[in-house]
């Protein structure tokens, strides 16, 4: 009987997405072809991504958001509230359409219980529930109607929260609160961690932040304070830099280790991945590391994507294989991870 | 009184139009055009770019950024001394730039900006000006952990020297010194130091009588804890704050020295929504009131970058900042009064709700409409 189980694989939320969705989504935009279609052609490739975590061996599987374009953009368009605006760049040749808030902003309906549903359908391992947190939507929006920075994350905390409720109980487990642009401004994260202590409040599930590309070092151990069980954060791309500081100042919650780099065409070895998990085992315990890549997958191909996963796969099982890790998956309940905030010095 | 674009503009299309440069970049990546095509498409898009600065009475103009992934690489990539690494946030944007990590010290080995400011300038009878990234900006933003912030913020400064120099020779009027990471110094006497000994060294040689001015911008944030010795030190010949995500630059407008120009940073770059003129207007006269500086030595721009905006919203917005400098230049003048807001104007507007004069005003205003041989 294995002691310890951990080291737990996962991936962040989006996959790439097959070069006949992209062209039938290109399609749908100028009217080509209907919406049944493009429908059939989403959930074709949800399920094909569900097989293939499932054959690969992921833990926690996503259903690789096949339906959704911008992460903040695809929130926005669902709520009340919201104008879609014109393009804006993210970087290189990548592009954006930008929400503008012209209202108060309000969620009409479930957004993504419906996806969740289908993919948990589709496989008996836990799918994780992927939602935006309201901190990145309003960072990622214009803002024609409020005015205030935080009565605008705070009514889309109010949205946000009801959606997660609505995927617990349709029988999430695990929930996912992007907050990529919560690293951005330090004297912001105080809001950060209000509004996601109302996303979490009540929510019986093993809640996670994501946290990508911001100034780590600056908002560590302070982004400690925001009330999840788990925060997934990019390190492959900071070289594991933040890993150090944990020696001073303990990590306190789970982690979700990124350890390939999403924006790099190369694939990672095995070994690379390896060495991540290793460097990541000299300051956590194996039971409270996930594994996954530095962000989502969707700038990758189809290709690309399939082979960063597996070296992440492979790295996890033959760490676990050398350490004797078990892989028994966690309950997906709240831990006491989520009100440890950061350490209070000496 | 003018008005001038921070620098960069959005490369994406006005609603309805086909984008073009992203097309190029599919392009160039299937292999079914090289370099100098894919220059071609940029270059179109830099030739729409200027058009819409001169249609709204911009000047100087810029080529909108367009030829930079961004604008740290496009520097870096060409120094002697870096390589470039993994996607970092831009501030507080969701906009990246790949970090340039210092190997050893940057060396200039060639001109780099001074072909594109050339194709630029080709395009149009009007000034053109070109940015450079800071070398504090550049430094502190790179990864320098293997050769040290000092030594290569130092090294750059000496390095972009040539660069405004190789500028300066071919004939460029304006260059602006993009220093956004000013706003990171705060208190901290050391690196105050390095940001004035940075702007010392790129700086030796110009000043005076040389005839390209050079000008210091700062966006993203308050630069005003730094304190005017260490934003004031350098020899430039205007300032450009952004007064929005800054506030604070304020107290540097105030305290800049009257002979140096103030461009007011005053149009929301960030945000969708229409700014007011009489709210520009207001900037540009306050700046210009400061130290005795005159309206002659005062400008609006965006708060930073138009880039984090569509591109319709951005045409909206210069075309807001060219009418504002056009009227802010009536300063005193009926035509402005009657062109604002009349709260903006007078209580007495004000309160009538429309412009209006009190009796001796109206006349004097008379008189000064008069034809010259009708007052003889």
């Amino acid at each position: 009987m294995t002691a310890v189980n951990g080291l737990w694989t996962t991936s962040v939320g989006s996959f790439g997405k097959p070069p006949e969705l992209l062209k039938a989504r290109t399609d749908h935009a100028a009217g080509r072809i209907p919406d049944e279609e493009l429908d059939r052609l989403e959930r074709a490739a949800t399920e094909r991504w569900i097989r293939f975590q499932e054959e690969i061996g992921v833990d926690i599987l996503v259903d690789g958001e096949m339906y959704r374009g911008d992460m903040a953009t695809y929130f926005a368009e669902e709520m009340a509230g919201f104008e879609i605006g014109g393009l804006v760049r993210s970087y290189g040749n990548r592009y954006y359409r930008k929400p503008i808030a012209v209202g108060a902003v309000r969620r009409t309906h479930p957004i993504t219980v419906e996806w969740w549903k289908y993919a948990q359908s589709l496989t008996s391992r836990p799918v994780k529930g992927m939602l935006t947190g309201p901190y990145t939507i309003a960072d990622w929006s214009f803002d024609e109607h409020y005015g205030s920075r935080r009565e605008f994350v705070l009514d889309l905390a109010r949205a946000i929260h009801d959606e997660a409720m609505d995927l617990v109980a349709a029988g999430a487990r695990f929930v996912q609160i992007d907050e990529p642009a919560a690293s951005a401004r330090m004297e912001e994260l105080p809001l950060v961690a209000e509004a996601m202590a109302i996303v979490t409040d009540g929510l019986e599930a093993h809640a996670i932040t994501h946290i990508c590309y911001g100034d780590f070092m600056r908002a560590y151990p302070t982004m400690l304070d925001i009330p999840v069980d788990q925060i997934d954060l990019e390190m492959t791309n900071s070289d594991f830099d933040l890993l150090e500081r944990f020696r001073d100042i303990p990590f306190t919650k789970a982690i979700g280790l990124g350890v390939v780099d999403v924006h790099s065409h190369e694939i990672e070895s095995v070994d690379d991945v390896v060495r991540g998990i290793k460097l990541a085992l000299e300051v956590l315990p194996a039971d409270r590391i996930f594994v996954d890549p530095d962000c989502g997958l969707k700038t990758r191909t189809v290709e690309e994507t399939e082979a960063k996963m597996r070296v992440i796969v492979e790295g996890v099982r033959r760490v676990r294989e050398e350490l004797g890790i078990g892989s028994e998956l966690p309950e997906g309940r709240p831990t006491e991870g989520r009100h440890r905030g950061a350490p209070i010095p000496a | 009184m003018f008005a001038t674009l921070v620098g960069a503009y959005p490369r994406t299309p006005l609603p309805g139009r086909p984008f073009k440069l992203r097309a190029g970049y599919g392009q160039l990546d299937r292999g079914e055009i090289d370099a100098d095509g894919f220059r071609a498409v940029q270059d179109e898009l830099i030739r729409e770019i200027v058009d819409e600065q001169e249609s709204a009475g911009l000047e100087p103009l810029t080529d909108g950024g367009i030829r930079a992934e961004d604008p740290l690489t496009y520097l870096a990539r060409d120094l002697d001394g870096f390589e470039i690494s993994g996607l970092l946030r831009y501030f507080d944007t969701n906009t990246y730039f790949r970090q340039p990590r210092a190997v050893r010290e940057p060396r200039w080995t060639r001109p780099i900006t001074v072909d594109d400011w050339r194709f630029t300038a080709s395009l149009t009878d009007k000034a053109v000006k070109q940015n450079v990234v800071g070398p504090y900006t550049l430094g502190r933003l790179a990864d320098t952990a293997e050769v040290g912030q000092e030594r290569v913020t130092l090294a750059l400064a000496e390095a972009l020297n040539q660069e405004l120099r190789a500028l300066a020779d071919a004939g460029c009027p304006l260059i602006q010194v993009d220093e956004d990471a000013a706003t990171l110094i705060g208190e901290d006497r050391e690196q105050q130091r390095l940001f004035r000994e940075a702007q010392r060294r790129l700086l030796a040689g110009f000043g005076g009588s040389r005839d390209t001015h050079v000008s210091l911008a700062i966006t993203m944030g308050n630069a005003d804890a730094a304190g005017t010795d260490t934003i004031f030190d350098a020899p430039y010949s205007s300032y450009l704050f952004d007064l929005i995500a800054g506030p604070d630059n304020w107290r540097l407008v105030a305290r800049a020295p009257g002979e140096r120009g103030i461009i007011c940073g005053a149009l929301d770059a960030r945000n969708t929504a229409l700014d007011t003129k009489e709210l520009l207007i207001w900037a540009a006269h306050y700046a210009a009131s400061t130290a005795g500086r005159g309206l002659a030595r005062v400008g609006l721009s965006p708060s930073t970058s138009l880039e984090y905006l569509p591109r319709d919203r951005a045409l909206a917005k210069i075309k807001l900042l060219g009418e504002a400098a056009r009227l802010a230049a009536m300063a005193g003048t009926e035509e402005l009064a009657r062109s604002i807001d009349p709260r903006a104007v007078d209580i007495r507007s004000a309160a009538f709700g429309r412009y209006a004069p009190t009796a001796r005003k109206a006349a004097e205003e008379a008189q000064a409409a008069q034809p010259a041989e009708e007052l003889a």
